[in-house]
């Protein structure tokens, strides 16, 4: 039993970073295809198409810190902290870059139609990756009373 | 592509359709329509073809065949029409189509058409041949400008009959676009208002050869040529 509860502790510190890459990587790679669509269509602007799909990649360096600020000796003592605080903020990082990845080629697709839109149509990506900050940042406050 | 069904590059390429009827040009031609449509699987692409081949009148055969047939082979396609919403599309357009082609017959003062032959397709013909007498058949609940169009084909209005047709086709394509983004649904949706737009700026180019060839036969007439 005690070794379960330490495999759980090691996925708790190793989540943050796992899962944020992978709402990463999807996010990217959605926003990605967008942008290399729109290179199709437009003539200009493609360096914010591309800079713009690299958005969701955010999620991967929240998951790097939250790592870090997990990261102890995992004892049966403190693995349940670990877990739940990891693997909650972990998806909570892997569904918003999923999801900001989508937002961001909605950007991509109404601003190659209206270049002038750009700037208020990040709005969305924008509050999603607010949601992401909370996350990361109440996983940082509250990670500091798991016992070392 | 990221998720099965999604089409984020395709969907980003395809060139912005401005709104129906204040639509002067074709954003794309149909061979750079193609060249983009290259990016749909295999599976995806035939799907769109048969809707294509079901709607259009530039994918029908140029052989006449009889009404019993015709309707009997859309009837058949549209089974082979595996997408819920293509599926549905599909049925209420032939639907569509085949009160209008009730309208007509009942303008040009002909009998209803037999029930024991199939002359249309879809769940409406028993009650258009019931209601033969009925305005709009009764079918105002599925089709709420019926009413409209019959009165514009009373009058002879043809065109306006037209533009009211394809307001309301560009409508419903609008709104059931609304919840497809970058899925094959809005990949379809958009070849669909794509030949809408087509049908409409031929339209216009129709108008001006017929008002170009008045203006010169006019100016020949002042000038007492003849040709």
């Amino acid at each position: 039993m005690d070794n379960l509860i330490l495999a759980l502790g090691w996925a708790g510190l190793y989540g943050p970073m796992a899962l944020g890459a992978i709402g990463s990587m999807i996010g990217c790679a959605l926003a990605g295809q967008a942008a290399c669509g729109a290179l199709l269509e437009t003539e200009s602007g493609h360096g914010r198409f591309i800079g713009i799909s690299a958005m969701p990649s955010s999620q991967a360096i929240y998951g790097i810190v939250v790592m870090f600020a997990l990261n102890r000796p995992v004892t049966v003592d403190n693995a349940g902290g670990l877990f739940g605080i990891g693997i909650l903020v972990g998806l909570a990082l892997m569904f918003s870059g999923i999801w900001q990845g989508k937002c961001c080629a909605s950007v991509i697709n109404v601003s190659k139609i209206r270049p002038e839109v750009f700037g208020m149509s990040i709005a969305p990506a924008a509050i999603v990756e607010g949601f992401a900050v909370f996350a990361f940042i109440f996983a940082l406050v509250i990670s500091a009373g798991i016992p070392a | 592509m990221a998720q099965s069904g999604s089409y984020y590059t395709l969907v980003a390429s395809l060139p912005h359709l401005p709104h129906l009827f204040s639509a002067k040009r074709l954003p794309c031609s149909r061979i750079q329509l193609d060249r983009r449509l290259s990016m749909l699987e295999a599976d995806d692409r035939e799907q769109l073809e048969l809707m294509e081949s079901l709607l259009w009148w530039d994918r029908q055969s140029v052989v006449p065949e009889p009404d019993e047939l015709i309707c009997g082979d859309k009837r058949a396609q549209v089974e082979q029409l595996r997408n819920p919403l293509l599926k549905g599309f599909t049925l209420w357009r032939l639907e569509l189509r085949t009160l209008i082609a009730a309208l007509r017959r009942r303008r040009l003062g002909l009998a209803p058409p037999d029930s024991s032959t199939r002359w249309g397709v879809g769940r409406w013909t028993e009650q258009i041949i019931a209601n033969w007498q009925s305005p709009a058949f009764g079918l105002e609940f599925c089709f709420p400008f019926a009413q409209e169009l019959h009165e514009l084909l009373a009058k002879d209005q043809s065109l306006e009959a037209e533009k009211l047709l394809m307001g309301e086709l560009w409508t419903r394509l609008t709104r059931l676009q609304d919840d497809h983004y970058f899925d094959f649904e809005a990949v379809a949706l958009y070849v669909m208002r794509w030949h809408l737009v087509e049908r409409w700026t031929h339209h216009e180019r129709d108008a001006a050869i017929e008002r170009f060839d008045h203006l010169v036969d006019q100016a020949l007439e002042q000038q007492g040529i003849e040709l």
